[in-house]
């Protein structure tokens, strides 16, 4: 195993529509406190038409990395680049214009949308922030909106709450699709649904991806849901990306052992490989600090100047951080 | 335009739907009525067959009668007539400084509770001062700077109500602030005066209505405090204060002239609390202001 | 020499509008009257203790701590205090004062020339004299030939009434109390101080080396501050205190009515409507003689005085040499000759209200009395502002000057006609609104002719008639009503009440029955 950049395991993919480098957000702390590392150096690249999925459990700062890339969330240190253009140093206004290229599908469609908005009024907004089309189309284009979303164009003039969280999910999918986004970060977008429904909307997003050429960070802690939607799967402990590569080599040939602790949670469909799993004797839980301490693999980063990171096969890399104690 | 059209029609929902389900309450109701002719008589004073301001020295301080229903002031007006004009005066005087003290209160507030930065401790310092500054003697001080008109008491009471504003919007905007669908508007390029007066302002509105009532009181209160004290509207403005101020020399000889125009004073208030606090209650139980969770 | 100087005018329960008040003498009425502490409600709290000071928030303290060289009956005739007795020369240019013997200052210090020197010498102080000094200005300088005698020359010819005004104003300061006058008192008078809590009252005792023998009656005087008149009357008829003095008229008027003894001393007040003729319409003479019918004269009384005090055109009270009554009756209330004066001053109705009322805020009866006239105003297509100030915002514009038209009171009305003067807006020399040189020097001259009529009685009426000829056509200044000012409503307990000049308040003589 040799220590590698980040950036080159994603070297021989389409020119990254995201780069995000060395992306770093920390939260003040209370009183005497340190102040909390939410998101740790974290790097990747998304390319057009691409779905990053991102997983960890809650707390693994999954989004508010979503929010740092989309600057709702002021970044410590790092950089983010969509389209080539520089976020976190951008100007408010200029970042207002660019912000029509990335989009954001919340998690909880209950709260997401304005209670006193008609459907329609909500669609409306973006658009006329962006004045992205002509006053006399903006109706015509409210109805393609909601027909693109497989909603009935009538039910414009209603209130949110008349609807079900799945159509409402898909008024959400609608406003970030109104001004022709390239990027929209979904935090977990489909948590907050029955399992029915949940598959309706992954399966909206996929040909939604298909039809518009749209990039994806897909956030969630359903593996299950991940695999099926990304094309790449990053895996986040405690603020860092521990683990990254093709959905494939993440999900059966783990590398790090929490990738292999977070996957042996999923329950399995077969009763006796089930069971076989519980009757193993749980992992060992405790894991080494993120900083200072040795390679796992031996090699001396410090000196070296080398990122903590180890590729195990082309574009499947690991950290050696993080590793149970011994 | 769109836009503020969408926000002003749901601003105007809300509002709608909130006094229909007042109107259920039979203090309520009352306190309505009771405004509702007090607003009445204020627009409709000059149609009235009453002059308040005609002198009949002959006739002063005559009780009440079937010629003057609530007697005659020490010049010989009409007291009746006067109270009338005077909800005129003290309606003007709440109505303007609700406005005044909402304008300039409700954006600080917005703005220092949105930022939350340096912005936020520069204002709500100003705010504090003003509001550790007695009302009614800052008012005094600024009338004494304007010179005594209705004008300056409806500036003065209104400024004195800037604090009432502003610390309520702040508060409602921390809560609303990080709610989802502020997230969306920010994620989509709303800019912060768009999610402040667009997305946070209309779903704030309802406790700043019951502020605007409870306010409307305290400035009625405050404009008659002021023409009490000698310095509220000039004479011969009829106005509560100035009838009490000057009916109160006049106990022993004519007591309904202080007291008639007392109650209307103490009524108008009462109903004004009556429902500003059902607002209160019933904002409490069904419409805080932040969207309501529901099929999780 | 002690028969005179004891007589005392006193008026026991007898009603206000008694015409001629009943004299009697005091020691019989005294002896029947028992000491105690006498508990008086005042409306204002005092500015200081200098007896030059002759303030109305000063009035009920004056006479209780010092004794003036003579006093006046209440009809205005003098009678020896300090001073025994005094000879004007033949010529009136000089006046010989005789100081009584035997009375000391509340130090011990035994009064002498020397002290009325000092107090001359405050009275001429143009920084120091108060109100004292523009009396002081007919003296041209002052000597003492031995202890008991003070010689004090004018500098020309003099009218025995104004001489006579001169010693009743100079009130002896003890020499070596005389710079700290102001917040220590220094006087012969009936009480001495014992303590005083700003802004709540002051606390008097007897002076028991007090010369005037058997006074003063009671052993202790207290005065409680009150800020409102109708608090004042309640702390009377709840029986916290014995005596009002200063209240207003209409208390007064309800409190007779229910059975309290109500006395109205001569000295009165006359409001006077004070018109600024530099100024917008003003300046037009027939614009001003309009005001003279504009008054409503008996409706200002009744409201703004309860009735108490007599219609006037005139600053005169009815005991002035000067009064005449012919004028309230030909400058009555009467809105049509108003009219035609109004037409024919020539002004545009644009002209004509351009000008605010200024209002004392303060004086209930001004803000009332101010709107009679706007009304009255009204009526005749003059729709005016009222320019409402308080407290010291408003005495700075009345005193400076800094008015249009204002309602203010002036006094001196029952003395030597030509003492109006000491009103502002009646100098005639540096009047603060009017300015220099005086706009109406016909009225200069009348004062000037009144002054110098020394001769005959002819002469002097001839002067008066003048006066009040040219005081209506210029129309500078028009009186609507002479008003009680000093008023004392008491309990019926007590009896004794001396009623002075100048409607001070004289405590000395008061007991209890």
């Amino acid at each position: 195993m040799t220590a590698l950049d980040p950036a080159a395991i994603v070297e021989e993919l389409p020119r990254p529509l995201l780069q995000v480098r060395d992306l770093s957000v920390r939260f003040p702390a209370r009183g005497e406190g340190k102040a909390l590392k939410a998101v740790d150096r974290v790097s990747f690249d998304i390319g057009p038409g691409q779905t990053l999925g991102l997983v960890g459990q809650s707390g693994s700062g999954k989004s508010t990395t979503g929010r740092a890339i989309l600057q709702l969330q002021k970044a410590h240190s790092g950089s983010v680049r969509l389209l080539g253009e520089e976020l976190t140093t951008m100007s408010a206004t200029r970042l207002r214009q660019m912000r029509r290229h990335m989009q954001f599908v919340l998690q909880n469609p209950y709260s997401s949308l304005h209670p006193r908005m008609t459907i329609g009024q909500i669609l409306r907004e973006p658009l006329l922030v962006h004045r992205s089309v002509p006053p006399a189309r903006l109706q015509e284009r409210v109805a393609e909106l909601l027909d693109l979303v497989s909603l009935d164009p009538g039910m414009m003039q209603r209130y949110p709450h008349e609807f079900s969280g799945g159509q409402r999910q898909r008024v959400v999918i609608a406003r970030a699709l109104a001004v022709n986004p390239d990027f929209i970060v979904c935090d977990e977008p489909v948590s907050a649904l029955d399992v029915r429904t949940q598959a309706q909307i992954v399966t909206l997003l996929q040909s939604l991806q298909e039809r518009l050429g749209l990039s994806y960070l897909f956030i969630a802690h359903d593996l299950a849901i991940v695999r099926e939607v990304a094309h790449r799967v990053a895996v986040m402990f405690r603020g860092r990306i521990v683990e990254m590569g093709s959905a494939a080599q993440v999900y059966d040939s783990p590398a790090h052992p929490y990738t292999r602790v977070l996957l042996d949670a999923v329950p399995v469909p077969d009763p006796v490989r089930q069971r076989e799993r519980l009757r193993r004797a749980p992992p060992d839980l405790h894991f080494l600090e993120g900083d200072g301490g040795g390679c796992v693999h031996g090699t001396d980063h410090a000196s070296s100047n080398t990122a903590e990171w180890h590729e195990v096969a082309a574009g499947h890399g690991v950290s050696c951080r993080y590793w149970p104690s011994r | 335009m769109a836009a503020r059209r969408d926000a002003m029609s749901a601003m105007l929902g809300s509002t709608l739907q909130v006094l229909r389900r007042l109107s259920a309450r039979r203090s309520t109701s009352l306190s309505f009525a009771f405004l509702l002719l007090v607003a009445l008589a204020a627009v409709f004073a000059d149609v009235l067959p009453l002059d308040p301001l005609t002198q009949n020295l002959a006739d002063s301080l005559m009780p009440p009668s079937s010629s003057a229903w609530f007697g005659t002031d020490e010049l010989g007006r009409d007291i009746l007539a006067r109270v009338v004009y005077g909800a005129r005066t003290s309606l003007v005087t709440a109505f303007g400084a609700v406005v005044i003290a909402a304008l300039i209160g409700v954006p600080i507030g917005l703005v220092a509770g949105f930022f939350g930065d340096w912005r936020d401790s520069v204002l709500m310092r100003c705010i504090d001062v003003l509001l550790a500054l007695p009302n009614i003697l800052f008012a005094m001080a600024l009338i004494a700077v304007l010179g005594r008109s209705q004008a300056a008491a409806l500036v003065a009471v209104g400024i004195a109500g800037i604090p009432n504003f502003a610390r309520i919007a702040r508060a409602q905007v921390m809560a609303l602030r990080q709610l989802d669908f502020v997230t969306a508007v920010r994620s989509f390029g709303g800019g912060s005066s768009y999610i402040m007066f667009r997305t946070i302002l209309p779903n704030a509105l309802s406790p700043l209505v019951v502020q605007a009532i409870v306010l409307a009181s305290i400035a009625i209160l405050l404009e008659a405090a002021l023409a009490f004290l000698g310095v509220g509207v000039p004479p011969p403005t009829p106005s509560w204060g100035e009838m009490l101020r000057t009916g109160k020399s006049y106990l022993h000889e004519a007591p309904t002239y202080a007291v008639l125009p007392g109650l209307v004073l103490t009524l108008t208030i009462l109903s004004f609390d009556t429902i500003g606090r059902a607002l209160t209650a019933l904002l409490d139980r069904h419409d805080t202001g932040v969207p309501e969770r529901r099929g999780r | 020499m002690t028969t005179v100087s004891r007589r005392q005018f006193c008026i026991g329960g007898i009603a206000l509008a008694a015409a001629a008040p009943l004299a009697m003498s005091l020691p019989a009425a005294a002896q029947q009257l028992k000491g105690g502490t006498l508990r008086v409600a005042v409306l204002s709290e005092l500015a200081n203790y200098d007896p030059q000071q002759l303030s109305t928030v000063n009035f009920h303290v004056i006479k209780n701590l010092y004794d003036s060289l003579i006093e006046y009956t209440p009809e205005g005739k003098p009678e020896p205090s300090l001073a025994t007795e005094w000879t004007i020369a033949p010529d009136k240019t000089s006046v010989s004062v005789k100081l009584r013997d035997g009375v000391a200052f509340h130090s011990g210090t035994p009064f002498k020339a020397d002290s009325v020197l000092a107090t001359l010498q405050k009275g001429a102080d143009p920084k120091r004299g108060k109100n004292v000094f523009s009396t002081m200005s007919i003296v041209k300088d002052w000597s003492a030939p031995d202890d008991r005698t003070v010689v004090i020359n004018f500098k020309a010819p003099v009218p025995e009434r104004q001489i006579l005004d001169l010693l009743q104003f100079l009130i002896p300061i003890e020499a070596k109390g005389i710079d700290t006058v102001e917040t220590v008192p220094a006087g012969t008078g009936p009480f001495t101080l014992v303590s005083r809590a700003v802004g709540q009252g002051l606390r008097l005792k007897a002076n028991p080396n007090y010369w005037r023998e058997k006074q003063p009656i009671v052993q202790d005087l207290v005065f409680t501050v009150f800020s409102e008149d109708a608090a004042a009357s309640a702390a009377l008829e709840s029986g916290a205190v014995d005596i009002i003095y200063n209240g207003s008229s209409r208390s007064a008027a309800r409190l007779k009515s229910a059975g309290y003894q109500v006395f109205s001393g001569p000295g009165k007040l006359v409001q006077v409507f004070r018109i600024n003729s530099t100024r917008g319409p003003f300046r037009n003479k027939s614009y001003r003689q309009a005001f003279n019918h504009l008054m409503d004269r008996a409706g200002i009384l009744r409201v703004g005085y309860a009735g108490m005090g007599e219609v006037v055109a005139q600053p005169w009270a009815p005991a002035s040499p000067a009064f005449d009554a012919s004028y309230t009756k030909a400058y009555a209330y009467d809105l049509d000759k108003a009219k035609a004066l109004l037409a024919a001053s020539g002004l545009s109705a644009a002209e004509m209200k351009d000008w605010k009322m200024l209002v004392n805020g303060s004086d209930e009866a001004s803000v009332q009395i101010s709107q009679i006239v706007q009304a009255s105003l009204g009526k005749v297509g003059i729709p005016i502002e009222l320019d409402i100030r308080q407290g010291a915002e408003f005495v700075s514009a009345l005193l400076g000057g800094d008015f249009a038209a204002v309602f203010g009171a002036v006094g001196n009305v029952q003395k030597f006609p030509s003492r109006v003067t000491t009103n502002s807006i009646y100098r005639t020399s540096q009047n603060p609104i009017l300015k220099d040189p005086h706009p109406h020097p016909t009225y200069v001259a009348a004062i000037a002719k009144v002054d110098g009529a020394s001769g005959g009685a002819a002469e002097v009426k001839a002067s008066y008639d003048n006066l009040n000829k040219v005081l209506v056509e210029e129309a500078f200044a028009i009186p609507t009503n002479s008003y009680e000012v000093g008023l004392i409503v008491a309990s019926d307990k007590v009896a004794g009440v001396t009623l002075e000049i100048d409607n001070l308040f004289v405590a000395r003589t008061i007991g209890f029955k």
